[in-house]
């Protein structure tokens, strides 16, 4: 478990509305997301009793006094989120999970964001930039344009994002692998994504065939966040069952292991089929 | 006023009922940075057996109102792997630790709380005869002459005392837990999960991939404080109540019907704060109610 978690009490600051569904909650808490890396997440419980269990998210930005996430509204959970006003008390816990390798000096960094799997890449863009070793490209794709996440965030950083849009309402009309396929990829670029397993399963795949290195963070129903539960259990790779950090294991446990993994550890194929 | 928290039970002593569920609080060391053990009674640690076990493929748990359903299978890194890798975090705990015991055998279960024995910080041994999500998981609990020759069977095996950890779908609760007491059970734990199921309409399948999956959360308390009401009143060994206490509300309606003590589980995954401020909200009862023990509440429940 990372040793600067703590659980707090934050205040819902800005709850904003970017389409029909999709949001950005700004949350106010003093010291709570000072050492958060890029690809980490927090748990956020909505307001009340109901529902029960918090919800893990992404940091999109994360500073001293704020913390921002993005979220699309696919259940109970998501829903009682996005109604919540501005200055609605939230329990939250976090930073959580292993994020993203910090860039290396001499790769190229490519990074790629689908729909929701936007917020944590912005981060990582932003802790690369000021680094000084910012990505050569970075890839977003939504919906549609009213739904992409990150755009402002993307321009304050200088960073001109590659566009993909299913309606072809801004960009191109298609996916985020179609730009990712047009990329120079090879031995000495490191391709960091997030978003719809499907999204991650093709990135996955067009990224190894070239001999980038690839790491992808994955999405999993989650109950504590913290490695206790065992819910969050993604299927190892035959490949990596074999040696590495998940020797001999069936399973990894996002929550503790991910949420961000290289892209030789996880069998996504197996994932898709039981869920 | 200071209110004594402390209960004692049948030997077990703690600083105040309120203990951790097993599966819920892992190995300790999950939570070590989010809950403050110095401030709660103790933690049972997830069930261990025999062997290391993967556990059941994903997806393992759902939400559903007021509650969840888990399948998780009895993950766990074995007790050889238990002793060398958990027990040392364990070791450090301000809190009384439980180990949770299981196995697919009488043998296994006695084997592994023989090899618990040498292990100090472990004050009792929970027998996990009550799982939901494995074949034959809750044999020995659902059968009164089972769960007497198993708890038997251990009690030979370990000089730590026993817990016994019921199911609320054996035919007959009340005999299973006398059998328990008649065994030499030190107390009984009540209760394990109720088996459920949620299904995905759109594609006719299961939402968890064990198809059946344990219920818990606070949906499933009134059904957990009848059964320790009626377990407390037939049984003379001390009753831990367990079953979707989420305040300190919760768990004075179990001690008031008579268990000595509670755990706390799905509860702690929705909020890591939740067991402190149950701990929190006791000893503020009771001062308002101007009682100074909190172990005088056991049983005073006047239907």
């Amino acid at each position: 478990m990372n040793e600067n978690v703590h659980r707090a009490v934050a205040i819902l600051e800005q709850n904003r509305t970017l389409a029909d569904g999709v949001h950005v909650l700004v949350l106010a808490a003093p010291g709570w997301a000072r050492d958060v890396k890029p690809g980490q997440f927090a748990m956020i419980r909505a307001p009340g009793p109901e529902p029960l269990l918090a919800r893990p998210m992404a940091f999109m930005t994360a500073d001293e006094k704020h913390a921002s996430f993005g979220m699309k509204v696919v259940g109970r959970g998501t829903t009682a989120l996005s109604l919540a006003p501005a200055g609605t008390e939230l329990v939250v816990w976090g930073p959580l999970g292993k994020g993203f390798a910090a860039p290396a000096k001499g790769a190229r960094h490519v990074l790629v964001g689908g729909g929701i799997g936007v917020p944590p890449l912005v981060l990582q863009a932003a802790a690369m930039t000021k680094a000084g070793m910012p990505p050569v490209s970075v890839i977003v794709g939504a919906r549609t344009k009213a739904e992409l996440f990150g755009r402002e965030e993307l321009k304050k950083l200088k960073l001109t994002p590659k566009i993909a849009t299913d309606d072809g309402s801004d960009g191109i009309k298609g996916f985020v692998t179609e730009l990712l396929k047009k990329e120079d990829l090879g031995p000495g670029v490191v391709v960091q994504a997030c978003g719809p397993t499907p999204m991650l399963l093709a990135v996955q795949k067009i990224a190894l065939a070239k001999g980038a290195r690839c790491e992808l963070s994955l999405e999993a129903r989650m109950g504590c966040g913290v490695g206790a539960c065992r819910g969050c259990m993604v299927p190892v790779s035959a490949e990596a069952k074999k040696s590495g950090r998940f020797t001999g294991r069936e399973y990894l446990c996002l929550c503790l292991d991910g949420p961000v993994v290289d892209a030789t550890e996880v069998d996504l194929e197996r994932n898709l089929g039981v869920h | 006023m200071a209110v004594d928290l402390a209960v004692d039970l049948n030997g077990l002593k703690l600083r105040n009922p309120v203990l951790l569920a097993s599966g819920c609080v892992g190995y300790g060391h999950e939570y070590q940075h989010l809950v403050d053990y110095a401030k709660i009674g103790g933690i049972v640690t997830k069930s261990v057996s025999p062997l290391p076990r993967p556990g059941n493929p994903p997806p393992r748990i759902w939400e559903t109102p007021a509650g969840m359903l888990n399948a998780i299978g009895l993950e766990n890194p074995g007790i050889d792997r238990f002793l060398s890798e958990k027990l040392p975090l364990l070791n450090t705990l301000p809190c009384a630790v439980i180990a949770s015991v299981v196995g697919g055998t009488m043998d296994e279960f006695a084997d592994v709380a023989a090899k618990m024995d040498g292990a100090d910080k472990i004050e009792a041994l929970e027998l996990n005869i009550s799982c939901p999500n494995v074949s034959h998981g809750t044999d020995f609990g659902r059968d009164p002459a089972a769960a007497e020759t198993i708890v038997k069977h251990v009690r030979a095996r370990t000089k730590k005392p026993i817990l016994v950890k019921m199911t609320p779908e054996a035919p007959d609760v009340v005999a299973v837990a006398r059998a328990a007491e008649k065994g030499g059970a030190h107390a009984i734990t009540l209760c394990n999960t109720w088996r459920g199921l949620a299904i995905d309409v759109e594609s006719g399948r299961p939402r968890i991939a064990n198809v059946t999956a344990g219920y818990s959360g606070p949906a499933v308390r009134p059904l957990a404080l009848r059964l320790t009401w009626e377990v407390a009143k037939a049984v003379s060994i001390p009753v831990i109540g367990i079953g979707g206490i989420a305040t300190a509300n919760d768990a004075l309606e179990f001690l008031m019907v008579g268990a000595s003590a509670v755990q706390v589980g799905t509860a702690l995954f929705a909020d890591p704060a939740a067991p402190e401020q149950i701990v929190e909200g006791l000893g503020e009862f009771c001062a308002r109610k101007k009682i100074d023990r909190v172990a005088s509440l056991v049983k005073s429940f006047r239907p």
